[in-house]
């Protein structure tokens, strides 16, 4: 029997996702055991699930690793994986978008400091209105960076603005929505079309039906 | 006599397909590891990437170690030799590997036929890509799509230059969230929402493309690429492997320098595409060459672990000899143990670094 390999986003959105996979029809009931194991299978539906760190998933489709997987826009912005994005799950939705402090004004005669997670998306968004920046490129608690003058901006995901507002920060411009996608690596798609395409309809049936 | 035994993967891929590259008439091209930066510089779209190995020769001229063969080949092309040059290579090309940034030597073995070609030649090239995976691997299957079609249709389409990107990117990641995205924004209308998701599809067969096609209006222009991209498509599936091909047009939105058929090669086993080619005559008039080009190369860096499990033992026999064995004696000894059919390594001790059968002493 062939299965398909599943790479799932490990956390809260990770449970989300597999509750879509399983109301499409391809559940596996060993995965909400509560073990040590790293890997789940069904064999009577196909299906083999894995979880692994958000930010990897696209790298273990990318390498076939796993054939299909979940990740945030923000991941294949910023990464820019080899795969093909077969639908939008409409879930974790929030934006990539520029922050500053209230009362920031930008002064366009200079570098923007910009300090961000996301070097790729934020140096192409800039580079797309010609802007000079200084990209600042840090692994966690970013709102700290204009507070203690580090940069001028931040560029962040954004869901609800909460954390931002407890710091004194405002999103300034939407560079782009997030939401979580469902992905493909190329080889496996051309080789397990029609198992792939039924799991992607299953899906994107379900989510249209829970967004109606 | 070859032992194919010995041979790794990419070697036996190589010979092979050598022999049926030139049992098609297509003759050894061996080019030089290095050409004139300034040829790369010229032609960066048609590069997978602009990042190039470069160093100054003994007379200032500013070289870089090959990223791509295909260039090379057409730039040192001359109609006068012959009106159509049918050639293969096999030649290594330094790029930056995708996944880590870094730049990464590739063995790739390829072919190119230039010239006054016409839908022969063109099948003729599709056909030899399907054979060469064959020849590699069972299964394995090859996507086609034509970027002179896809143009032309996008044409009648109607679709704004200004959304063309847009649209491109939507077939190429076969994304159904862009689309409907596009779609919502007021960017294109539900006929062009339903031709992209048309594109995106894969499709087993020729006659299921032409007819979900067939849907939507096609410019006279239209239905003769679509007749030449079937005519190319029959041609390449009239082997025994034509349920391995399959239509794809994601493969071809964004090959800026393609102009007609496109392809891309997988096997089963092996994440990304081993195999890619296509029709690229617009490059060639950009190099000032008359006539149309077409070829294909394959990465076989990516065959090395395909397959390959590691064999048992390093060695069948390890012979242990002592300080006062003679050296004709311990040869004869050696010979006879090949004769019955297995390899042999001679030392002094028991090695550490070598796994081995058995351990044969010698009566000294």
């Amino acid at each position: 029997m062939e299965f398909i390999n599943i790479a799932l986003p490990k956390g809260r959105l990770g449970e989300k996702v597999y509750d879509i996979f399983e109301k499409a029809g391809f559940e596996c009931p060993s995965i909400k055991e509560n073990n040590r194991k790293l890997t789940f299978e069904n064999p009577e539906k196909g299906v083999r699930y894995f979880w692994v760190k958000p930010s990897d998933v696209a790298i273990y489709v990318e390498r076939g690793a796993a054939d299909i997987g979940v990740a945030g826009k923000d991941i294949l912005l910023e990464y820019e994986p080899d795969v093909y994005e077969l639908a939008d799950l409409h879930m974790g939705v929030c934006r990539m978008a520029v922050a500053a402090p209230e009362n920031f004004r930008d002064d366009k005669s200079r570098t923007l400091k910009v300090a961000t997670k996301f070097s790729n998306i934020a140096s192409k968004y800039y580079a797309s209105m010609c802007r000079d920046i200084d990209i600042i490129h840090l692994n966690g608690s970013i709102e700290l960076a204009p507070i203690l003058g580090l940069s001028d901006v931040i560029v962040d995901i954004v869901e609800t603005g909460k954390t931002l507002k407890e710091n004194g920060l405002v999103p300034f411009e939407t560079i782009v929505p997030i939401s979580a996608r469902l992905i493909s690596n190329k080889a496996s798609y051309s080789f397990k079309t029609r198992k792939i395409n039924q799991i992607k309809n299953a899906m994107e049936e379900y989510v249209r039906n829970q967004n109606d | 006599m070859i032992n194919e035994k010995l041979l790794k993967n990419e070697e036996l891929a190589v010979y092979r397909l050598r022999s049926l590259y030139s049992d098609f008439g297509y003759t050894l091209y061996k080019m030089s590891k290095f050409e004139e930066y300034d040829l790369y510089v010229r032609n960066k779209d048609f590069l997978i990437s602009d990042r190039i190995i470069t160093f100054t020769d003994t007379n200032g001229k500013l070289l870089a170690l090959k990223p791509d063969v295909t260039l090379s080949i057409i730039n040192n092309f001359s109609a006068n030799n012959s009106p159509v040059q049918k050639m293969y290579y096999n030649e290594n090309v330094y790029r930056v590997s995708g996944s880590t940034g870094k730049f990464k030597e590739i063995m790739q073995t390829g072919l190119e036929c230039i010239g006054k070609i016409g839908i022969y030649e063109i099948t003729e090239v599709v056909y030899l890509a399907v054979r060469s995976l064959a020849l590699i691997d069972d299964n394995f299957a090859v996507e086609l799509s034509h970027a002179g079609l896809l143009q032309s249709l996008f044409d009648d389409m109607k679709i704004n230059e200004s959304t063309r990107d847009s649209v491109s990117e939507c077939i190429r990641i076969k994304s159904s969230g862009k689309t409907d995205e596009l779609l919502s924004e007021g960017k294109i209308s539900d006929t062009q929402a339903d031709f992209i998701r048309t594109l995106y599809a894969n499709y087993s067969s020729i006659n299921a493309f032409c007819e979900a096609v067939s849907e939507f209006y096609l410019s006279e222009e239209s239905k003769r690429l679509l007749r030449e991209f079937s005519d190319i498509f029959a041609g390449a599936a009239s082997g025994r492997d034509k349920e391995k091909l399959f239509v794809n047009f994601s493969i071809s939105a964004d090959a800026g320098y393609y102009s007609g058929v496109v392809f891309k090669g997988y096997i089963n086993g092996i994440p990304e595409s081993v195999l890619s080619g296509g029709q690229y005559d617009s490059l060639m008039k950009k190099l000032g060459s008359q006539g149309s080009a077409i070829g294909f190369a394959v990465y076989l860096d990516s065959f090395e672990r395909f397959g390959v499990s590691m064999p048992e033992y390093d060695v069948d026999t390890v012979l242990l000899i002592g300080e006062n064995d003679d050296p004709v004696s311990v040869l004869r000894k050696v010979e006879e143990l090949r004769e019955e059919g297995g390899s042999v390594s001679v030392r002094a001790s028991l090695p550490d670094d070598i796994r081995y059968r058995r351990v044969i002493k010698t009566e000294a």
